[in-house]
């Protein structure tokens, strides 16, 4: 077994683009742009998507999902990327998170305390990913495990927030590294208690 | 007018294009699809953040234009340009028998998303038909095929581990990839309990190590990075891009002309050969011809035999070299799909390995080598790995720190097999020309209607069966396993339209992949395989177009064709 390496990921863009012969590879891309349009989403439901982005990933001994613009990034796929139908099975799936910090709370969930609504979002993420049926594998993703939740908008919602978090300059400096050009195979490397997982890819 | 026309520019075209260059010809390829810039239009130096959605296409546009595309797995919003419109180029099935159709219409074609698993044929395999009856016999043998196999190895670089199995002949290969610790394990375990099974690193057309002779081409060493289907900028990856075409156009014989859609072939009535091709410009809808002495289709199985039966005339009205009635007839695909993973608790908890490796673990066939298949003939391989859990984010039950905490930690490991089954070659697995509906370039649609049938379905069972037993026998617990395999088509090796054979009564082209019925008309892509085997076929195609180019080219020169 070898040592868990060190990477220099700014190291090895660099080398990748002078291998490439290409001059802007986008090493100054590693840190994500900030979103200069307004958002899709209105103020308040907004706001809501932040303050619940900001308390699934909150600011730790880490950097938490607003320095990640998470939020913004969400807000876009929303607009971009989801079809109708899944653009309202997630904002239904934030409403209910609002509805639950009315009804324990009452007041919506973006205006309570930071520890309010960690208590909230808590027991609300504990009720919706009840598992309530095991995956068919037949119609799962390939090689999804897990079972089918309570609450599957909230699930995706839960999925996308945190996608993002981990796929973004701030997660892989942060988190987890993503290693782009990782270079030669290593078979065997001798884990430490400092060591995490690489951000995969793909399936597989 | 070209000595040789070369019809496709994917992994077989990309070969034959090469050896008849390499061999003095003047050779023209042509694309149905659009140009593509090998490194200037692959996507593959974006980080994840910097590809739109996340990598993921708009859930409308994949609704409406991929519906066949997106079920394939390399499909995503960084590979998109690579998969055709399924809206642009539709085609029918009946309703209770789906058949997915996965392709790429552009310069390379899917040699840019191949899979990258190279393995030869066996004796076994090409002599399977004559011994079950099953089909006509192929018209050659593995000796045939084994110098073009070395021959293209050592070209397009195969990395792998010599076995010495009779199953899965060895071949030219560079450094094979190593197994992790954990795989290492399941191999001991699975060849301690199973007298005959073998777990070998998978055989992948990526350049371990990049000699000389590939770095000629502009080619280096793989990075591990395993985005292969996005277009490597590296060139690590065998594709008509990286590798076939820079060989060609080294000659200087090597015209390549794209967005030129192949209507049908004209054939002499007098003399039998083919004089020329009928291209539709994909953008003008302008028709015009091309001619030549020599003629290679390496359009894929189902464009080949689709050009074949569209080159009807009055004297062949069931289509172009098809007296057989073979053309379209006895497609098959690999099982695939089959998937089975299990968690393995007792591997190391303090080993991990670092990089991408752009290939996994093999499980070569045994059943009906070593051991009898249950009430089914032919075989299955299996591909797979024994990946650490971590490392993709996890939306488990959690807020906060937890889920901060836990996606730092890593989990146990997971073994994964998924079977790759052989499909029997059966006449009514066919397609046939749309009675009345045309694509936008007026050309009939094809009606595909495949099914799996009895010996797959048993065979199916035994490969789901034998999954779960290997991998608890290695102290795994099985925690996913589909019990259906994919619709045909998905396995994205989809064969025999157009089989090759001795007798022209009952096939299309001869044992030196030379139509019966059109002496200057050769076939190298999937439509001629006589059988599927259950190995990956991409090689056996390569294999095939060296030799037949070889041996055209040698025709020519002696007056023959």
């Amino acid at each position: 077994m070898i040592d868990l390496p060190q990477t220099d990921r700014r190291g090895i863009m660099a080398g990748f683009a002078a291998l490439l012969g290409v001059a802007a590879l986008p090493v100054d891309a590693l840190a994500a742009p900030a979103e200069k349009t307004a958002p899709f989403l209105p103020a308040p439901r907004f706001a809501l998507l932040s303050s619940v982005a900001d308390t699934m990933l909150p600011v730790t001994d880490t950097p938490g999902a607003l320095a990640a613009q998470v939020p913004a990034r969400l807000d876009a796929m929303l607009k971009n990327w989801a079809a109708p139908a899944t653009r309202a099975e997630i904002l239904a799936a934030l409403d209910r998170i609002d509805a639950a910090a009315k009804a324990a709370k009452g007041r919506n969930f973006a205006a309570l305390s930071a520890k309010e609504r960690e208590t909230v979002l808590r027991a609300h993420d504990a009720a919706a990913l009840k598992p309530t049926a095991p995956l068919d594998a037949n119609k799962a993703a390939f090689l999804q495990t897990g079972t089918v939740p309570t609450d599957s908008g909230y699930k995706r919602l839960k999925e996308l927030v945190i996608g993002l978090y981990y796929y973004s300059p701030t997660g892989s400096e942060h988190e987890l590294v993503y290693d782009h050009v990782p270079g030669p195979y290593q078979a065997s490397v001798k884990l430490t208690p400092k060591s995490r997982p690489y951000l995969g890819l793909g399936p597989f | 007018m070209f000595d040789a026309i070369v019809i496709g520019s994917g992994i077989s075209g990309g070969i034959s294009a090469k050896e008849l260059t390499e061999r003095g010809l003047k050779v023209l390829v042509i694309e149905r699809g659009r140009k593509v810039e090998h490194v200037t239009d692959y996507n593959d130096t974006q980080m994840p953040w910097e590809l739109p959605n996340n990598n993921e296409v708009p859930e409308e546009e994949l609704a409406r234009d991929y519906p066949v595309q997106s079920q394939c797995y390399a499909m995503n919003a960084a590979t998109k340009q690579f998969w055709v419109k399924d809206s642009d180029h539709p085609y029918t099935t009946p309703e209770d028998r789906p058949f997915s159709w996965i392709r790429g219409y552009h310069l390379g074609g899917r040699s840019i998303m191949w899979g990258r698993q190279a393995y030869r044929l066996s004796p076994m395999d090409f002599e399977a038909n004559a011994k079950d009856g099953h089909g006509v016999d192929w018209p050659i043998r593995y000796d045939d095929l084994a110098p073009w196999y070395s021959h293209v190895e050592k070209f397009i670089g195969v990395a792998g581990s010599k076995e010495g199995l009779p199953q899965l002949p060895d071949g030219e290969f560079l450094p094979p990839w190593e197994m992790n610790d954990a795989e290492k394990l399941f191999k001991a375990s699975v060849e301690e309990k199973f007298s005959g099974r073998k777990v070998i690193i998978g055989r992948n057309a990526n350049l371990s190590v990049a000699q000389p002779h590939h770095e000629e081409l502009g080619r280096t060493s793989c990075q591990n990075r395993s985005i292969c289907e996005r277009g490597c900028s590296f060139g690590a990856n065998h594709t008509s891009l990286s590798s076939s075409f820079p060989a060609a156009e080294r000659t200087g014989n090597l015209t390549i002309v794209t967005d030129a859609i192949v209507h049908s072939l004209v054939q002499d009535p007098a003399t039998g050969k083919i004089t020329a091709v009928r291209v539709i410009d994909a953008k003008t809808m302008e028709g015009r011809t091309y001619e030549a002495k020599l003629f290679f289709l390496n359009a894929s199985t189902i464009g080949s035999a689709q050009i074949l039966l569209n080159s009807a005339n009055e004297a062949n009205p069931r289509g172009l070299c098809n007296k057989s009635d073979q053309v379209g007839r006895n497609i098959m695909d690999h099982m695939y799909a089959l998937a089975t993973a299990g968690l393995m608790p007792h591997y190391p908890a303090d080993s991990y390995y670092h990089g991408r490796r752009p290939t996994g673990i093999y499980i070569p066939r045994y059943r009906n080598v070593t051991e009898e298949g249950d009430g089914f003939v032919r075989g299955y391989g299996y591909q797979g790995a024994v990946t650490r859990q971590g490392g993709k984010p996890d939306a488990a039950v959690g807020i906060g720190q937890d889920i901060k905490d836990r996606n730092r930690k890593f989990g146990p490991w997971m073994a994964f097999i998924s079977g790759f089954g052989e499909m029997l070659p059966h006449p009514e697995n066919r397609m046939t020309l749309h009675q009345s509906r045309k694509d936008k370039w007026g050309i009939p649609l094809l009606h595909i209607d495949v099914q799996l049938r009895e010996n797959e379905k048993k065979m199916a069972k035994q490969i789901q069966s034998d999954a779960r037993t290997m991998i608890e026998a290695a102290g795994g617990t099985v925690v996913y396993q589909r019990t259906e395999p994919g619709p045909p088509g998905l396995g994205i090796h989809e064969m025999g339209s157009a089989r090759m054979g001795r007798d022209p009564m009952t096939s299309v082209f001869n044992g030196l992949n030379q139509a019966h019925e059109a002496p200057n008309l050769f076939c190298t892509d999937g439509a001629v395989m006589t059988s599927s085997g259950c190995q990956n076929p991409s090689l056996t195609y390569m294999a095939m177009s060296a030799r037949a180019a070889h041996n055209a080219v040698q025709m020519l020169k002696e007056g023959k064709i």
